[in-house]
């Protein structure tokens, strides 16, 4: 129960930051941290992978309500959702059966850690600039985004992961 | 059944996230008009060359009738070449005729919605763009709404939303045409002021006050009229000539003073 009602502030917290805060800050003109994606990364492996697609879209919805955006973020980070074990396996080189509860801890080592990280997200940005251009003549600028909005996504969730494992020991 | 109930419990993750995919991809259509046509264009090819590879297997059967069909237009063109060439004859100024046709054949054809499309098979390749006039042999058919590579979608003049400037053949009195989604050969005249006589039986045909159509193609008669409550103008119904519903091919009118004419629109 506890859990539950921390996951729900989390959910919350996390979307009002992205949209009051995190959204304005246009770096070099376009670049802006995705730190929602972070409740997608720390959420339990544990739970129902159903439940994780769902909360996905729930994430995405609710982030394109507030922020008036059309649904790229809805479509983004739903298949993020659905593809996170896989990146997982990927990364962790883990049978899916054998994913630790918690895969961000000190145990984990860091370039397991980087290669999550960066596959959620640059997968997440790719497809949310897609969208968002939704031009086949565009891909290098998609990708150029893509590259450098996940570099700066990893700079910023990167601490808040840190302090999170400090809090979990 | 058991069988079917295990597939989809093994396959559960993946249809939510197709069902949700989807829902997603509705929300972003509504939302978005930018994201709106580029699925319209994407929906749009897609049925084109569906319907097209259905209408090629079955126009063999109906070759014969369409023969027919283009035997009598020709003749019907036959006599307008001929008056054409007698005017020439008398007067050598040649006259300015500002449009100009291309063929194409309907793929797909509907007329019981309420807002009607249709879909041909000529695209931008062969010249065409949208708000562009389509005719058929004996009457209007639409407006070109948007174009693909090879194939367009044409919004019927069946079409609720859709008012066409129409005028009277006897006395040049003006007024606009629309269609109230009743039958598809029935659609009301209305905004005709009332000191116009109108009697039933009187011919309408298109005005020249839109880019889209040439003035005077004839379009129906009126079989019934009524004052509005208002008591100015006529609410009058009128049975078209073409039957909309048995069209194979038409014919797009391309205006080639269509370009000036928006710039003058724009510029009042």
């Amino acid at each position: 129960m506890n859990k539950t009602i921390r996951h729900i502030l989390q959910f919350i917290l996390l979307i009002l930051i992205q949209v009051f805060i995190l959204n304005n800050i246009n770096l070099f003109g376009y670049l802006n941290p995705y730190l929602y994606v972070l409740f997608l990364i720390t959420y339990s492996f544990k739970n129902n992978q159903s439940e994780t697609i769902f909360l996905g879209f729930l994430l995405g919805f609710s982030l394109d309500l507030l922020s008036q955006s059309a649904g790229a973020h809805t479509i983004a980070s739903l298949t993020i959702g659905f593809l996170r074990p896989y990146f997982a396996i990927f990364s962790f080189r883990l049978k899916l059966s054998e994913l630790p509860e918690n895969l961000i801890s000190k145990e984990t080592r860091i370039l397991n850690k980087i290669s999550f990280l960066f596959l959620m997200l640059f997968i997440h940005h790719f497809i949310l600039f897609f969208i968002i251009f939704l031009d086949p003549n565009s891909i290098l600028l998609i990708l150029k985004n893509s590259f450098f909005t996940s570099v700066f996504s990893i700079i910023v969730i990167w601490p808040i992961l840190t302090l999170l494992e400090i809090k979990n020991d | 059944m058991q069988q079917i109930f295990n597939i989809l419990l093994r396959y559960k993750n993946f249809l939510i996230y197709i069902s949700l995919l989807f829902f997603s991809i509705v929300f972003l259509s509504k939302k978005s008009f930018f994201h709106e046509s580029f699925i319209n264009k994407i929906s749009l090819s897609l049925s084109g060359s569906i319907h097209s590879v259905k209408n090629k297997t079955i126009n063999y059967f109906d070759l014969f009738e369409k023969n027919q069909i283009l035997k009598t237009e020709n003749e019907k063109l036959k006599i307008y070449e001929l008056i054409y060439l007698n005017q020439e004859l008398e007067s050598s100024n040649t006259i300015n005729f500002p449009f100009k046709t291309i063929g194409a054949k309907i793929l797909k054809n509907s007329f019981t919605n309420n807002r009607n499309y249709l879909i041909i098979d000529k695209g931008f390749k062969d010249g065409i763009y949208a708000e562009m006039g389509v005719i058929s042999d004996d009457g209007l058919i639409g407006i070109i709404n948007q174009t693909t590579e090879n194939f367009s979608s044409v919004i019927s003049i069946l079409h609720k939303d859709i008012k066409l400037n129409m005028k009277f053949k006897k006395n040049l009195s003006f007024g606009s045409l629309l269609w109230q989604g009743e039958s598809p050969n029935k659609m009301k005249l209305v905004d005709i002021a009332t000191i116009n006589p109108v009697s039933i039986g009187d011919t309408i045909v298109t005005g020249g006050m839109s880019s889209y159509f040439p003035e005077g193609i004839p379009i129906g008669t009126v079989i019934s009229f009524k004052n509005t409550p208002s008591g100015n103008f006529y609410d009058i119904d009128v049975e078209l000539f073409s039957n909309l519903t048995q069209k194979k091919y038409v014919y797009i009118i391309e205006n080639i003073n269509s370009e000036e004419i928006k710039n003058l629109e724009n510029n009042e």
